[in-house]
């Protein structure tokens, strides 16, 4: 149908508003690689479900002339799920210092939001690395990154796979191994593995330390050795704020410096090798201002919460390589 | 206390590297400056380059770092997640990008 003439629309409108997530999301979008990376939709309930579906192994395949058939039985496709996290970010600024600064109400009250805003994104991203397994019930979490990953994994020694439990449709945490150091036999591990399941991977994702030790596997036995330029007194480590591009023997692959991951310990020892196509985070109410705080006391309050969960399409398509050092040559 | 760079203000900054991200509201829109001191980094790249010049493309070769902003605003995260590998390698072979580049060689 036509739109009749002088229809105002959204595309003439210049004051229209973005939503909060939007903005949110392209604010330094390089401190939170993971979520920046994947796809952002949407659900409709707490408990999201999808299926994944898989060819069988190829085999030998003879038959005998004349033979009569016989049918095999068909595999159902795996139901997975998530649980919704609700996470949320608030602040309570008094009415003195709220005239006291020269900027208006309204101003101060978008700073908080937006500053408020990115950390909670940075929150999406540590629950996302984070060693969370799923928990159904009124605090739900979602199974973070490093509880679904099975068939991609390289593990120190006495570390366990555990992933996605189908009886359950929950996520369980892996068991640590011992730390290691990071090393090329471990990442051209994982790397094959993933290509033999199907993966693509094109980013990695890992702490500033293990990629400082990432630059070093230039120093290969079958490359003429390579030293490297000392910083010079009172100069930034830049060279850890870089997106590196690197020609592996599977593909091109971007090296992402996780600063969420430096977070702690328990984080750090995980590098994580992504598909983007295989990961999405599915927001159930997207982050937002909650505009109904009810006004008591002599304060300004503010609220800003969202609630997604993280989707992860098929577990093949990521890798983990895990129990690393991670913020040191030691820990 | 707030930190003032004419009407900028700093929203956030980062000891290790060196970031800086400045806000500014002209009343009407909110707009966004991210500094990152770069000079180390070309610096590292040039003497990456040399140092690695004359060697074969061998197993994991660094070929660039890029300032993680440039990366995203250039849309190379993107194109790299989408398999447009001809948009990156075009970037990166393009002599305007050489700065970041780490190693020699048409890719």
């Amino acid at each position: 149908m036509a739109v009749l003439t002088n229809t105002f629309q959204t595309t003439q409108a210049v004051g229209n508003r973005e939503e909060l997530s939007d903005v949110v999301s392209r604010i330094t979008p390089e401190d939170t690689p993971i979520y920046s990376l994947i796809e952002k939709g949407k659900c409709t309930t707490y408990h999201p479900e999808w299926e994944t579906d898989e060819l069988a192994a190829p085999g030998a395949n003879i038959r005998e002339e004349g033979e009569e058939y016989a049918f095999g039985a068909i595999t159902p496709p795996t139901r997975l799920g998530n649980y919704t996290q609700i996470m949320r970010k608030d602040w309570i600024i008094s009415a003195t210092q709220e005239v006291t600064a020269e900027a208006g109400n309204v101003q101060k009250r978008k700073y908080q939001k937006l500053k408020k805003g990115v950390e909670i994104r940075k929150d999406v991203e540590f629950a996302i690395i984070d060693t969370n397994a799923t928990v159904a019930g009124s605090t739900r979490e979602f199974g973070s990154l490093s509880t679904w990953i099975v068939s991609n994994a390289s593990r120190g020694a006495g570390g366990a796979n555990d992933g996605f439990n189908i009886g359950t449709g929950l996520t369980v945490a892996p068991t640590d191994g011992t730390q290691r150091a990071f090393t090329k036999a471990i990442l051209d591990s994982v790397m094959q593995q993933g290509y033999q399941n199907g993966a693509n991977f094109r980013h990695v994702s890992v702490s500033p330390y293990v990629k400082s030790v990432f630059v070093t596997f230039m120093s290969d036995s079958n490359v003429a050795p390579f030293r490297y330029a000392v910083s010079q007194g009172g100069e930034r480590n830049t060279i850890v704020a870089t997106a590196d591009y690197y020609e592996g023997p599977f593909g091109t692959v971007m090296i992402h410096p996780n600063r969420v991951q430096a977070v702690n310990g328990a984080v750090a020892r995980n590098a994580f090798f992504i598909d983007t196509d295989m990961l999405s985070f599915l927001w159930l109410r997207q982050i937002q201002e909650d505009r109904d705080v009810a006004k008591t006391g002599d304060a300004d309050k503010g609220v800003i919460i969202g609630e997604g969960t993280l989707k992860v399409h098929n577990e093949r398509g990521l890798g983990v390589a895990a129990d690393l050092f991670g913020l040191s040559s030691a820990s | 206390m707030i930190v003032r760079d004419g009407d900028w203000k700093l929203f956030d900054y980062d000891f290790h590297t060196g970031r800086s991200v400045w806000v500014m509201e002209d009343g009407n829109r909110t707009h966004w400056r991210t500094d990152y001191p770069v000079e180390n980094l070309v610096r590292q790249n040039e003497f990456t380059r040399h140092a690695t010049a004359g060697n074969a493309f061998g197993e994991w070769t660094k070929v660039a770092s890029i300032p993680l902003h440039l990366a995203h605003s250039e849309n190379l995260v993107r194109a790299h997640s989408e398999g447009d590998d001809r948009y990156v390698k075009r970037w990166l072979n393009d002599g305007d990008n050489r700065a970041w580049r780490s190693f020699e060689g048409h890719l």
